[in-house]
């Protein structure tokens, strides 16, 4: 299989991002303008195109097209959504074939397998029980403290994707010895039902909307202060920001940037809800 | 008894205030250090107790904390830190700054209840 793929006319911070994407997929990415790219064409497996906001580059990206023939690389483009928009205005049959910036290790993953069949080489990283504990700690204590709710954790896996099926999720941005971020994502029943316990609501007494948004942030900031307690001194020590919740699903909690997340799912009342945290210690 | 609860999370401000009144306590709210500062210098007199969380934008709770130990005039009300920093070092920095008691979240009703008796003791 060729592994060389070629980055047409990529900005140098789009070209880094690119690059060290494809590396995880053991591909090779060279930089090439529009000429040298059309010159070379049939050394390379995959040629990436990158479709600036503005300008004409339809004729610039059906040479690329026709320089291969018809036997040799597929050609993807990779475009902002302004970029997007202008290529799909020009070209209406190529939604496939583009990706969006910034780039998502998911969808990248998900256009390689397509195109070229290659797939990610399992993840190495092993699950640390010592990283991962005081956030299950900290979310039982949470629980427990705050809405007196019993939980037990159910799962706990690696995924590259943010996106949750939650219909509410807080997230709390972690900077620091480590950095990275951490999420709690709620079924909307179960939130309301965590919330109004929090605030000792009567029976049948519902939490409004700020309430929610209020209670799954404060909920996510005690479950991250809990852990940052116990990751003092430790490599994975960070400082916390303030919550930021989103609502409405499916949706994105992160954006992981080629990182693993770790999914904690637990139960409680009959019903599941995920915590995902990404946390990787900076390079020293 | 009248408290002043200071904290950006109305989560947070709901049960305490739900805690404290079922007590017979009568409580005031800030949302942040600058107005927790102006509704304290206007009810100097009455409050008994400040609760101040310590993540709150603008100024943090250990600044406030800090403003209301510059001022002679509150030297008589005592201030408890309730936060989700739970690390040794900060414990100590709020210590060191004229804080009387600390409690960390997440916590429960009855732990929140015995830590007010303590600190207005």
């Amino acid at each position: 299989m060729n592994r060389e793929v070629a980055l047409v006319g990529f900005p140098r911070l789009q070209e880094q991002i690119a690059t060290r994407m494809l590396a995880e997929h053991e591909l090779n990415a060279t930089h090439l303008t529009q000429e040298e790219a059309e010159k070379q064409v049939s050394k390379y497996g995959l040629l990436f195109f990158f479709w600036p906001d503005s300008g004409e580059h339809k004729h610039h990206f059906k040479a690329l097209q026709s320089s291969s023939n018809g036997s040799s690389p597929p050609v993807l483009i990779v475009a902002s959504a302004a970029g997007k928009r202008s290529a799909m205005s020009v070209l209406p049959d190529i939604q496939d074939s583009i990706l969006s910036t910034p780039l998502q290790p998911h969808d990248l993953s998900a256009k390689l397998s397509h195109f070229i069949k290659v797939e990610k080489p399992a993840a190495s990283v092993a699950l640390n029980a010592d990283f991962i504990n005081p956030f299950v700690e900290g979310t039982v204590a949470t629980l427990k403290q705050m809405a007196e709710m019993v939980c037990v954790r159910t799962n706990l896996s690696l995924s590259e994707d943010a996106k949750t099926s939650g219909d509410i999720s807080g997230t709390i941005g972690l900077s620091g010895e480590a950095e990275g971020f951490v999420s709690v994502s709620f079924r909307l029943d179960l939130a309301q039902k965590i919330v109004g316990k929090m605030l000792m609501l009567e029976d049948g007494e519902a939490a409004s909307e700020d309430d929610m948004r209020d209670g799954v942030g404060e909920f996510m900031n005690m479950v991250a202060g809990y852990a940052k307690a116990q990751l003092a001194n430790t490599e994975h020590s960070f400082m916390l920001s303030i919550p930021n919740v989103i609502s409405g699903g499916p949706h994105s909690v992160g954006q992981p940037r080629g990182l693993s997340l770790f999914v904690i799912d637990f139960e409680t009342d009959g019903s599941e809800f995920h915590v995902i945290v990404c946390l990787v210690p900076k390079k020293k | 008894m009248t408290i002043l609860s200071v904290d950006d999370s109305t989560t947070i401000r709901r049960i305490v205030k739900r805690t404290v009144t079922e007590l017979g306590h009568e409580v005031l709210e800030a949302p942040d250090g600058p107005t927790a500062l102006e509704v304290l210098s206007q009810n100097s007199d009455k409050v008994n107790l400040v609760i101040l969380d310590w993540n709150m934008p603008g100024m943090t709770g250990l600044e406030v904390l800090k403003a209301i130990r510059a001022e002679s005039k509150y030297s008589g009300i005592p201030v408890m830190m309730l936060t989700s920093e739970a690390e040794q070092g900060y414990v100590v920095q709020a210590l060191q700054a004229g804080a009387k008691n600390y409690l960390t979240k997440p916590f429960d009703k009855e732990m929140l209840n015995l830590k007010i008796q303590e600190s207005v003791a």
